[in-house]
């Protein structure tokens, strides 16, 4: 046990490990040394260690009745993830605690789904490869999967193949996945899900999982192949051997370096000697990790990221497809994520795995007492911040017709990262407004304004400014227009002279509206 | 209730799990409606030992030589509290009669 690190507060230290879900651990830890410094964490942990149990224990019991629901309608299901390593590789299932549960539906997708509801089941929020239901009971959710990941397909599912391999279960739950299979969609979750970003305990499990199933690692390869997942093994298994010295065994590492993409082993090398970029809350990035994981498969990555199996009404037919996903498209793009028809949309803590709606930074630091999980980045946004900061340039179709004549409706842009080079006054630029992304020009930032002041900016044919915003707002500025080679983006006069008439308009309009409640 | 026999059986609920965490053994209700941590129940290490028992083959005068054996305990004492602590998780649900248990 280190020694208690100089400064920090022992509720900082209780919130820190409850937030990286080894609170219990850590006071498992505690008990067996007892280091004088730990007096004043005992009480609290046993406080967040009784309420753990009792949590983990009722969020297992809802997916061992989820199955069951499911196992009445004749659909066979397995448990996935934090309610099968629960019961498996932790002494106590207060030792993982998880902030839902969530089950594979094997077959007959919409039939589990009719069972959930018939059964009271309320969706709260969906996802490509899950929906998620709150029981009407305790209120704890469960997300219903029919694929382990987002992007259904990409790494295919062999149903049967799962079900056979599968084992009865010790605890509450039915059956297990075999522990090859765990460990693979615990690799496909960390690095295709979260981009290799993950809570303390979620990496822990990767070396539970290697410390304590008896691993055939033939078959771990055979399966890793047959759900050509061999690149977020990879890429998981060599980040948790950096995180909490995983014991990846010696026999699996040629098979492991083989099947690292060079993108991807350029990505992470540099950053395990500084592991805790691998640890939430830092921000994953999620669309650079997917890019490079599906090295010679992106334009299938792009196709099943986009073409969903159905649209949000149901519809199946190629057509409608095609059709939500030119919107979905659109949508990523513009950040504005659908809420399922007629449903209100899902608190924000409540989902992990769906990434809708966005999740605010903030609630890592969750008050229910449940472990913050790294969220799923908004796709849309994440897509553009990495691709921003991957590339040098990003294309962006405009919509509207606000920025006349600068830019056309229809003008396809290219876009530059605001931290490869950070914007002037006179810039059109790329911000995160209240109401969504908009391209407008800045007219009030640097070089004219200190740091930390707010800046503003103004749609060239609009009246008024837009709110202030502060720098870390604004994404992007415009470099080019593509076909019109002599434009020029940047204007700063027009920048200056658009401000000087949007703070004449608002005195007009100010005095218009003294005027008026003095004749009133 | 009518007080329990020391020759019926009990069984431990399926709604009920127990759980020994660090220096405690708890038993925790897991039914469809949430934890509640106000019905857990916290177990010191006689206690425990009855409850790990208690699987509806085993009578209650054989949980009690069992208790008796292990514990420095006289035979009165045991079945005295052994009666009291089933008596609390009859209350609370979560120890169930043996089927053809005569209770």
């Amino acid at each position: 046990m280190p020694p208690f690190l100089e400064g920090l507060a022992a509720a900082d230290l209780v919130k820190t490990a409850r937030d990286q879900g080894v609170a219990c651990l850590l006071l498992g830890a505690l008990e067996t040394e007892r280091p004088a410094w730990a007096a004043p964490l005992l009480e609290p942990l046993a406080a967040e260690r009784r309420a753990t149990l009792v949590r983990s224990l009722g969020q297992i019991a809802l997916c061992a009745r989820v199955q069951g629901l499911l196992e009445a309608q004749g659909i066979r299901s397995l448990p996935l993830k934090g309610a099968v390593l629960a019961e498996t590789v932790y002494d106590a299932e207060s030792d993982r605690a998880m902030s839902d549960v969530d089950v594979l539906a094997l077959e007959r997708w919409p039939d589990a789904i009719a069972a959930l509801v018939a059964a009271g089941f309320a969706e709260i929020a969906r996802g490509d490869h899950a929906w998620a239901f709150r029981d009407p009971g305790s209120g704890a959710v469960v997300e219903l999967h029919r694929s382990v990941v987002s992007a259904p397909g990409l790494f295919p599912m062999d149903a049967e193949g799962l079900w056979k391999r599968s084992r009865p279960g010790r605890g509450q739950l039915r059956r297990y996945p075999s522990s090859e299979d765990l460990l693979v969609q615990l690799a496909l979750h960390a690095a295709f899900q979260h981009g290799l970003v993950l809570s303390l305990v979620q990496w822990l499990d990767f070396r539970r999982v290697l410390e304590r199933e008896a691993l055939d690692l033939e078959r771990l390869q055979a399966l890793s192949a047959r759900s050509r997942a061999d690149a977020p093994v990879a890429a998981a298994l060599a980040v948790a051997e950096a995180v909490v010295a995983a014991p990846v065994p010696d026999a699996l590492r040629p098979w492991l370096a083989a099947s690292l993409p060079r993108g991807m082993r350029r990505f992470i090398e540099p950053r395990l000697g500084e592991p805790l970029a691998f640890v939430a809350s830092e921000p994953p990035s999620l669309a650079r990790v997917r890019w490079e994981l599906l090295a010679g498969r992106r334009a299938e990555l792009v196709w099943r990221t986009l073409v969903l199996p159905e649209t949000p009404e149901g519809e199946t037919r190629f057509v409608s497809r095609m059709a939500a996903a030119g919107r979905r498209a659109v949508r990523l793009l513009r950040r504005q994520p659908p809420a399922p028809p007629g449903q209100p949309r899902t608190p924000a803590t409540e989902v992990h795995d769906l990434g809708e709606p966005p999740v605010a930074p903030s609630s890592l630091a969750r008050t229910d007492g449940a472990p913050a999980v790294p969220p799923e980045v908004p796709f849309a946004e994440a897509l553009l911040r990495d691709c921003l900061s991957a590339f040098p340039q990003v294309r962006l179709t405009v919509s509207g017709r606000c920025m006349e004549p600068a830019l056309a409706h229809g003008d396809k842009v290219r876009l530059v990262g605001a931290s490869r080079r950070p914007p002037r006054v006179g810039d059109v630029v790329l911000a995160r407004q209240t109401d969504g992304l908009r391209l407008h020009r800045l007219v009030w930032g640097p070089p004219l304004v200190p740091p930390g002041w707010p800046w503003r900016t103004k749609a060239d044919r609009g009246l008024l400014l837009d709110p202030p915003l502060a720098a870390e707002d604004v994404l992007a500025w415009v470099e080019t227009i593509e076909g019109r080679p002599r434009a020029r983006p940047r204007r700063t006069a027009q920048a200056l002279v658009s401000l000087a008439f949007a703070l004449a308009a608002r005195i007009r309009l100010g005095r218009r509206a003294t005027e008026a409640e003095a004749t009133r | 209730m009518k007080r329990p026999a020391l020759e019926s059986r009990f069984a431990r609920s399926e709604r009920m799990v127990g759980r020994r965490i660090g220096d405690a053994y708890v038993i925790v209700p897991i039914d469809g409606h949430g934890a509640d941590l106000d019905t857990v129940l916290n177990l010191n290490r006689v206690a425990a030992f009855v409850w790990e028992q208690l699987d509806g083959e085993r009578s209650g005068a054989g949980v009690v030589d069992a208790v008796v054996s292990r514990f420095d305990v006289d035979r009165a004492q045991a079945a005295a509290d052994y009666l009291e602590l089933l008596g609390t998780l009859l209350e609370l649900g979560a120890v169930v009669p043996s089927r053809g248990s005569a209770r």
